[in-house]
């Protein structure tokens, strides 16, 4: 049996951001093209602002290694990538695409600065010792 | 190409290729729509980046393809989208929506697009953007005393896993077998299920954001009472309760959702039961349908055929050398006794202290003593890597080892799901396997499936495995879906769920009243027809 420890209080790191309240109306899309709906002032922010608690933050290389690619390299789903000096700017050419049955990464996954840092991490890094071939 | 078998070589001289031809891995261009000319497209795409930036407003070339990458066939190039746009706010989103709407571009919202089995960011109908919400990403609050969470589309289970973890949050995720990649807000507004009593993600979901196609925006439940502090608390609000219309439709772009999550419990005790014949499914269903029923066991219980779970770790080449027709059962059995498996592999938990759990295991050894099989713990499948993937999943943890299922066929890799739903009795499970096997052995393909035992329902996800790079395989595995969908049907089967290959089809097994329904309400939230046409079969 797993027996799970509770914490008895929990105490959340405020790291309250007032989020942006709503923009200026939006107005002039007028078209013969098409018909476009008339818009209203969002009203939503004003009436039960909300605060922001954690944005995702940018990650180094290997973080983005550990949270993504290591779910299937270090698992035995695909092939062992670290240690074995594989050219970056192939391997982030695969992540964009998708070789065969790896899904491909869009820049809204990882954004090409954590692109960057992750197949250069990868390129550089010592073989691994966890499960795969 | 084996994956297994990469070398630095083949890798770079994959990179190569793709340079020349990124098409080849991920998908062809799609056609504009009949009514925008290309200089009108090029309007929309100029006007989208200066709301979002040149960098998140994507057009119809080489830098389209993370986008265009499927694993569901696209026979006639129908799915592609031609371009993306990616958002940081509903700011930004209102000023997208008014330009789709002055030129009547479609937009096809996604998440983060990770419904492998449905489409991932393809499109029902061609001539689409996709509105990519990931970069909307924040965890607006998470509230520890009462379980809940409001997040923002691109959040994943990965990030809100780490954020719970660091501040040492007592709370668990639900999440599906795509964790790290997938999010909260995509797999709840597919009315996808996970693995923890939590499982039934659109249950536990609590109030709405959601930007209408007029750009309005909306707030459901309790969402819009001024001073309101109960929007992740009380999910039905007052009136007519409208949460489900944002759910596998086109009505709206929601941009937050509230969610419950489950409290840590002081135990947790995972369990397989192994059967090691096919027909033992008949008497399993029937007996562990009244644990479900009562919540004795109080999870979401999956049970796994054998080649589903092999197919997670390894390829068919390297078990069997005959690539034409099925794959003979007297192999997957020798495998699955290799892997520790049975034909069938049924996975539940139970959670509470360990009185409680104590006080429950006699129940279930003494229920399912009666059928055949092995009920099993971490005493005697502690380490085996299909009992390990399955533990995880039931506590909310995250894992990606199902995507090995993939590249089974080897090749570009290629899978469609289709998903029918029946009455949790044996029988009917029985029946569904036997046409389900009939059907894939007609078209060549393995019988790879889960059951999912939910509180009063069966979900037989039927995965069609296939290389998408052999144009022959690619077409058999969209007639394999077809006649599985239309004979499924006849026998009163519906699907609970479909990919972009099949939304027309299912939507008119559920009939004209129900279709005319969704089209009047389209036609009056949406009469430029700008969001999603096509989905669930809705235009």
């Amino acid at each position: 049996m797993i027996k799970l420890r509770l914490k008895k209080r929990v105490m959340l790191e405020p790291r309250w951001a007032i989020v942006l309240l709503a923009a200026a109306m939006l107005s002039g899309c007028g078209s013969e093209q098409g018909v476009p709906p008339e818009f209203t002032e969002p009203q939503v922010d004003t009436l039960n602002p909300i605060k922001v608690t954690a944005a995702a933050a940018v990650r180094d290389g290997a973080q983005v290694y550990r949270q993504t690619c290591a779910y299937c390299h270090e698992h035995n789903v695909g092939p062992k990538i670290l240690g074995r000096n594989y050219p970056a700017d192939a391997m982030a050419m695969i992540v964009r695409s998708g070789l065969n049955g790896m899904p491909s990464f869009r820049a809204t996954d990882i954004t090409d600065a954590e692109l960057k840092a992750v197949t250069e991490y990868v390129a550089t890094s010592a073989a691994s010792t966890g499960a795969g071939s | 190409m084996n994956d297994l078998d990469i070398s630095r070589r083949s890798l770079l001289g994959a990179g190569l290729a793709l340079a020349g031809a990124p098409a080849f891995a991920a998908g062809r261009a799609a056609p504009l729509p009949d009514h925008i000319d290309r200089s009108t497209y090029d309007q929309i795409l100029r006007e989208f980046r200066s709301i979002v930036g040149d960098q998140w407003a994507i057009g119809n070339d080489d830098n389209l393809a993370p986008y265009r990458k499927s694993y569901v066939p696209d026979i006639d190039g129908q799915h592609a989208p031609i371009g993306a746009v990616a958002p940081e706010s509903v700011e930004q989103v209102q000023a997208i929506l008014a330009v789709a709407n002055t030129y009547r571009q479609p937009l096809w919202p996604v998440s983060t697009g990770r419904n492998f089995g449905y489409g991932a960011t393809t499109t029902a109908r061609p001539g689409q953007f996709i509105l990519d919400l990931k970069r909307m990403n924040r965890i607006l609050s998470v509230d520890p005393e009462m379980g809940t969470a409001l997040v923002e589309p691109g959040v994943t289970y990965q990030q809100l896993h780490d954020y719970l973890r660091d501040n040492n949050i007592p709370l668990w995720l639900d999440v599906p077998t795509i964790g790290p990649i997938a999010s909260p807000v995509g797999n709840t507004l597919d009315r996808g299920v996970g693995y923890t009593p939590y499982g039934e993600h659109f249950m536990v979901q609590c109030g709405m954001e959601v930007v209408l196609p007029s750009g309005e925006v909306m707030r459901t439940g309790m969402g819009s009472i001024e001073g309101s502090n109960t929007w992740q608390n009380f999910k039905w609000g007052y009136g007519p309760y409208v949460d489900g219309l944002f759910t596998q439709s086109n009505f709206g772009i929601v941009t937050k959702m509230g969610m419950w999550l489950m409290p840590r419990p002081p135990a947790f005790k995972p369990f397989v039961f192994r059967n090691q014949t096919f027909e033992g499914l008949t008497a399993l269903i029937d007996a562990i349908r009244p644990l479900r029923v009562g919540s004795v066991i109080p999870n979401g219980i999956l049970t796994m055929g054998a080649l589903y779970q092999v197919s997670m770790f390894r390829s068919r080449a390297e078990i069997y050398d005959n690539p034409a027709g099925t794959l003979p059962d007297d192999i997957l059995r020798r495998i699955a006794a290799e892997e520790g498996l049975g034909m069938w592999n049924t996975y539940f938990g139970l959670y509470g202290t360990e009185q409680t759990i104590a006080a429950t295991e006699p129940v279930l050894r003494a229920v399912l003593g009666q059928v055949e099989g092995e009920l099993l713990t971490e005493a005697e499948m502690g380490g085996n890597r299909y009992f390990e993937h399955h533990k995880t999943l039931m506590m909310g943890g995250m894992s990606l080892e199902e995507l090995g299922i993939l590249k089974w066929r080897g090749g570009a890799g290629g899978m469609l799901c289709f998903a029918p739903v029946a009455q949790p009795r044996g029988s009917e499970a029985t029946a569904q396997s036997a046409l389900a096997k009939e059907i894939l052995a007609k078209f060549g393909f393995d019988y790879a499936v889960a059951y999912a035992i939910g509180w009063r329902d069966l979900h037989h996800i039927i995965f069609i495995q296939y290389d998408k790079a052999d144009k022959q395989q690619e077409r058999k595995a969209m007639d394999c879906y077809v006649e599985m969908a239309t004979r499924f049907a006849e026998r009163g089967w519906g699907s609970y769920r479909t990919g972009v290959q099949g939304m027309d089809l299912v939507a008119r097994q559920f009939g004209k009243v129900n279709q005319r329904f969704n089209k009047t309400l389209k036609d009056a939230i949406d009469p430029n027809g700008i969001i999603a046409p096509g989905k669930s079969g809705i235009v």
